[in-house]
């Protein structure tokens, strides 16, 4: 396992228990669906999240919202699809489904997390 | 959950019954719109969400699908984001649409990002569609609203932005603007502009000119540059009779559609004079291009075309002209459509008498070599030349003559002999089936327009002195008999046949 | 002979004056050995079709009227057909397939015009095409050389005066007896054969001659087909070209010698300062010709060519009356056997004017061409019964538009 899947693994794990602690049911971890994987799969309230984390050593080459582009966007969200039309009782008593965007900055310690609720949709 | 708001496409002149209808379920987030939508409208995403946002509305989360019915009606331009807007915002329950006890409002406009309306074209149109469909009213921009209120049983709500939009819609719509008075508009049209009497001298033409009006005959000028061609195909329109109110509308309509009214004067008051330029395009001229647009010929509908440096215009535009001369409108066919736009217009040709401009100048002398002159010469035949009942000389005045001429006419005045001719015209329409002695085909002119023995002689020996063609003998009688109505005379007379003589066509001395 | 050394001539400019400087006189020229003369053809210097050659003679400088350029052109082409004539036997050129109506006339007949005997360098043999026959034909020819013979020439586009003015003396001379001959070219010459065409064909069938630069067969320019008709069936297409030859530029200065040798006077009607008119007339004075010139308004460009001769010395035009008189008394008594109508310029029509407008309107007009607008101005009437009047005085002829608008009185009751 190479430093960069180590980072990520990081990642993932510090977004799943910082979501934990905000209340949120974490759903599923990087589930496989398809030909991908969505990072996170979580919901609160009547809100359904997936949740794609993106984790950086630096910033130097960008911010980690900035690596989601159109591609992603959409392959998420084809993701996601696919994902609900196998277990459509997750859409029971939820009136919001989101994208959301998890970066992790682990330039610093502790890693720092921001969450950028509804940063896309499939279209825009 | 579902919501629906009535909208209208344009299609031609025509405003075409489009009906938005939104529906926002609980599902991975997407917005998508159907409905044959082109590249603006697919764009309206953007627009409609930045503008929901940021008139303080919120963007749930959701899968949003937008269908703009029919589904095989092409939609075309900005016009929708307002009815999408709206019809999001009562899809998510964050408006209800109220006081309906009478029908509903349907919405149309351009949202900028910041949720403000901006003014699309083809008001007029899409106005007139709603209120045929029986729709109460219309929520649309500001700039708009003044266009709006030309069409009477149609309450016209004007709206800057979406917040306000959605207030109306909340209340059923309160404030309508007062329909216009197309009468009072018309009557209201303030003097000054140019007029007749700014020209002084050349007597000759402003008769001419005077005559053409009259009986709505198509022109053709020849004088060197500087002599007052274009000042006087300018003031052309004063002469003509006032618009109606139902020749105004059809005029505005036109305009319309083009996008070139103006917010404070939604009405086009006066007879269009369009002047192209000799380079325009055939598309550009008669209209057309890939979603078809009125061409000048449409936009001089009720008014004048005036085409200076005629043997300029590229031959494939000036074919284009057939069938607004000989119809008075024009179509323009698509792989799947066609439309037909109005285009009865007066031509006015206008050209100088030869390459250089100065032959047979008092002045300056012609250094035109013998091939040009006939090439020059050979682009004024065909089928164009046929339509154009008036040639005229236009010289150049010297300035004495200028100074010493009597003190012009005022295109008032010279309007109402032209009203009075053409009424008679009109009386004598439902023989005719013309409204004007231009347009009289040769059945008709027989029958209507008969020469008594003094005058028959007369355009015998004229037709074997002057060497006349049968068709340019039959544009004399025209001519003449519209000079006759001017005169309120009840026959042609010698006299105002030998008048017409003087207008024809004559050939070039060079090669036969 | 003649002939086959008139088809070569027709390809090489100035071959024949060439020829001329070696052998002295014509007719040594037609008894020399076909051999010795294919040699010297060849071997003289000079190319083909191409105008300004330095040693050509006969002052062949060619000017172009008007700047059309169009047949200066493909001198190749002439090369060619200069080669292959080269290397006939002279004798085929004389079996050589004729255009319906085509004769020879060559230097050796009797019937050849007396006029270009005295040309420097002649041609040889005269293509000439007429719809008649043979007895008509030969009947032609004398009066070709016995008619008192006008050349009227001028400008390829000539102003409306011009126009008349060739009209005028076309019809005048004709009428009164002389022959009128010009080039056929667009403008003052069409004008000027058209007019005397416009007669009946007198009793002895010639109604004018055209001498043209090219072929006899060739239409050159093709608006002229229907003149050029008219004249082989009345009248006489000259040419000193073989036939189908092309016209080119350099053909007709030439031909302009030949106009000039067959007339006993010349008359330029109007033509800019380097016009082929002008040569015309140099032609004539070279060959102690009357050269006229009818007079043009002051500082006008048409005006240049006539003004100049008449700087020069040559006799005022203003009739044909002017003409006859130039051409002495024996010529108008010779013309008078041949005249066909007494009709005198300057008649005014029968008839007066119907109604007071025109002759108010003709008034105003006896001080000087004016356009509508200026009519009006003096006649105290309206625009619309001017314009009725004007209408009314063109059709009986006694008014004529110009270019521009203006509108004068005509010279006499000439066909607007």
């Amino acid at each position: 396992m190479n430093a960069r899947q180590n980072l990520g693994r990081r990642a993932e794990q510090a977004a799943v228990e910082h979501f934990e602690r905000a209340g949120w049911r974490v759903l599923g971890r990087n589930v496989r669906i398809g030909r991908g994987e969505i990072d996170i799969i979580m919901r609160r309230g009547s809100t359904l999240v997936f949740a794609e984390v993106k984790a950086r050593a630096t910033t130097v080459c960008g911010s980690p919202e900035d690596a989601v582009d159109a591609r992603k966007r959409r392959q998420v969200a084809r993701l996601a699809e696919l994902w609900l039309t196998v277990h459509p009782r997750a859409l029971e008593h939820i009136e919001d489904v989101r994208f959301d965007v998890v970066a992790v900055d682990a330039s610093c310690v502790p890693l720092r997390i921001r969450h950028l609720p509804a940063a896309f949709t499939r279209d825009l | 959950m579902l919501a629906r708001i009535d909208s209208a496409a344009l299609a031609g002149l025509e405003g075409s019954a489009v009906t938005v209808e939104a529906d926002v379920v609980a599902a991975a987030p997407a917005f998508s719109i159907v409905g044959l939508p082109d590249a603006a409208v697919q764009e309206s995403r953007e627009r409609v969400r930045a503008a929901i946002v940021n008139s303080g509305f919120e963007f749930p989360s959701r899968r949003i699908t937008v269908n703009l019915a029919p589904a095989d009606l092409r939609k075309e331009g900005p016009s929708f984001d307002l009815p999408i807007a709206l019809a999001f915002l009562l899809a998510t329950k964050q408006v209800e649409a109220g006081g309906s006890a009478h029908g509903s409002l349907a919405a149309v406009g351009e949202l900028g990002l910041d949720g403000v309306l901006r003014s699309v074209p083809g008001v007029l149109a899409i106005a007139e569609s709603l209120r045929r469909r029986g729709l109460r009213g219309v929520l649309l921009p500001s700039a708009n609203a003044a266009e709006a209120s030309l069409v009477r049983g149609l309450e016209v709500y004007a709206v800057d932005n979406l917040r306000q939009a959605v207030r109306q819609m909340a209340c059923g719509g309160e404030g309508a603007l007062a329909p216009a008075d197309v009468g009072a508009l018309l009557a209201a049209v303030n003097s000054g502009g140019p007029d007749f009497t700014d020209v002084r001298g050349q007597e000759h033409v402003k008769r001419a000119l005077e005559i053409a009006v009259a009986g709505a005959h198509n022109v053709l000028m020849s004088g060197p540059p500087g002599s007052g061609k274009t000042m006087l195909a300018r003031r052309l329109p004063t002469i003509m009779p006032e618009l109606t109110v139902d020749e105004a509308i059809s005029v505005t309509r036109v305009h319309s559609v083009a996008g070139l009214l103006l917010p404070d004067a939604p009405l086009v008051t006066r007879r269009p004079f369009r002047s192209p330029h000799h380079t325009i395009s055939s598309p550009g001229l008669i209209g057309g291009g890939s979603s078809p647009r009125p061409g000048e010929v449409s936009l001089a509908h009720l008014g004048v075309l005036f085409l200076d440096e005629f043997p300029e215009f590229r031959l494939a535009a000036l074919e284009g002209l057939r069938q607004p001369l000989e119809e008075g409108e024009v179509t323009i066919s698509r792989r799947l459509t066609s439309v037909t736009y109005p285009a009865r217009l007066m031509l006015v040709a206008a050209m100088n008498p030869c390459p250089c401009g100065y032959r047979g100048d008092r002045e300056r002398e012609c250094v035109c070599p013998a091939h040009r002159l006939r090439q020059y010469a050979s682009r004024l035949s065909g089928p164009l030349m046929d339509r154009i009942d008036l040639h005229l000389d236009v010289p150049r005045l010297n300035p004495q003559v200028r100074h010493a001429a009597r003190t012009p006419e005022s295109s008032a005045t010279i309007r109402a002999r032209v009203a009075q001719a053409r009424a008679r015209q009109l009386a004598r329409a439902g023989a005719t089936g013309a409204l004007a002695n231009a347009h009289l085909d040769a059945p008709s002119l027989r029958r209507v327009c008969r020469l008594d023995a003094e005058c028959t002689a007369l355009l015998d020996r004229a037709y074997d002195r002057l060497r006349l063609s049968a068709r340019a003998c039959d544009r004399v009688v025209k001519v003449a008999q519209t000079i006759a109505d001017l005169d309120g005379a009840p026959s042609i007379s010698p006299a105002h046949l030998a008048e017409s003589l003087s207008y024809r066509q004559r050939g070039t001395a060079h090669g036969e | 002979m003649c002939v086959w050394l008139a088809c070569l001539a027709s390809y090489r400019q100035g071959l024949i004056g060439r020829l001329l400087r070696t052998y002295g006189d014509p007719d040594t020229l037609t008894f020399t050995d076909p051999a010795r003369l294919r040699k010297a053809a060849a071997g003289a210097s000079g190319r083909s079709g191409r105008p300004g050659a330095s040693a050509s003679s006969g002052g062949e400088r060619v000017t172009r009227e008007g700047g059309s350029s169009a047949h200066a052109q493909a001198p190749s082409c002439d090369a060619a057909a200069f080669g292959r004539v080269l290397h006939l036997p002279p004798l085929d050129c004389l079996r050589q397939p004729r255009p319906a109506g085509g004769r020879l006339v060559t230097w050796v007949d009797a019937e050849y015009p007396p006029g270009l005997r005295q040309l420097s360098d002649p041609p040889l043999c005269l293509f000439v095409r007429a719809h008649c026959t043979e007895e008509e034909f030969g009947a032609r020819l004398r009066l070709l050389a016995t008619r008192p013979t006008v050349a009227v020439v001028g400008s390829r586009a000539p102003s409306a005066y011009g126009e008349e003015m060739a009209t005028l003396l076309g019809r005048d001379l004709t009428a009164r007896g002389a022959l009128v001959v010009s080039g056929l070219a667009m403008g003052i010459d069409a004008l000027a054969q058209e007019a005397a065409l416009s007669l009946p064909t007198p009793a002895d069938g010639l109604a004018t001659a055209a001498v043209l630069g090219c072929g006899a067969d060739v239409v050159y320019p093709a608006t002229n087909r229907r003149l050029f008709a008219d004249v082989g069936g009345r009248g006489l297409l000259i040419s000193e070209f073989a036939w189908g030859v092309p016209a080119r530029a350099w053909r007709f200065p030439a031909r302009n010698r030949v106009m000039a040798g067959l007339a006993q006077a010349v008359v330029v009607v109007e033509g800019s300062e380097r016009s082929g008119a002008r040569l015309t007339a140099d032609f004539g004075l070279d060959l102690g010709r009357e050269i006229l010139a009818v007079p043009g308004e002051a500082g006008r460009r048409l005006s240049a060519a006539p003004h100049g001769l008449l700087r020069q010395g040559a006799a005022l035009c203003e009739s044909a009356d002017d003409v006859l008189a130039a051409l002495g008394p024996a010529a108008e008594s010779l013309a008078r056997l041949h005249a066909r109508q007494p009709a005198k310029p300057g008649d005014a029509p029968s008839g007066d004017p119907r109604g007071s407008s025109s002759a108010r309107v003709l008034a105003v007009l006896e001080r000087g061409p004016l356009g509508a607008d200026q009519i009006t101005a003096q006649c105290a009437l309206s625009a619309a019964a001017v314009s009725a009047a004007l209408s009314e005085l063109e059709i009986e002829g006694r008014v004529r538009r110009h270019d521009g608008g203006r509108f004068r009185l005509t010279h006499s009751a000439s066909l607007p």
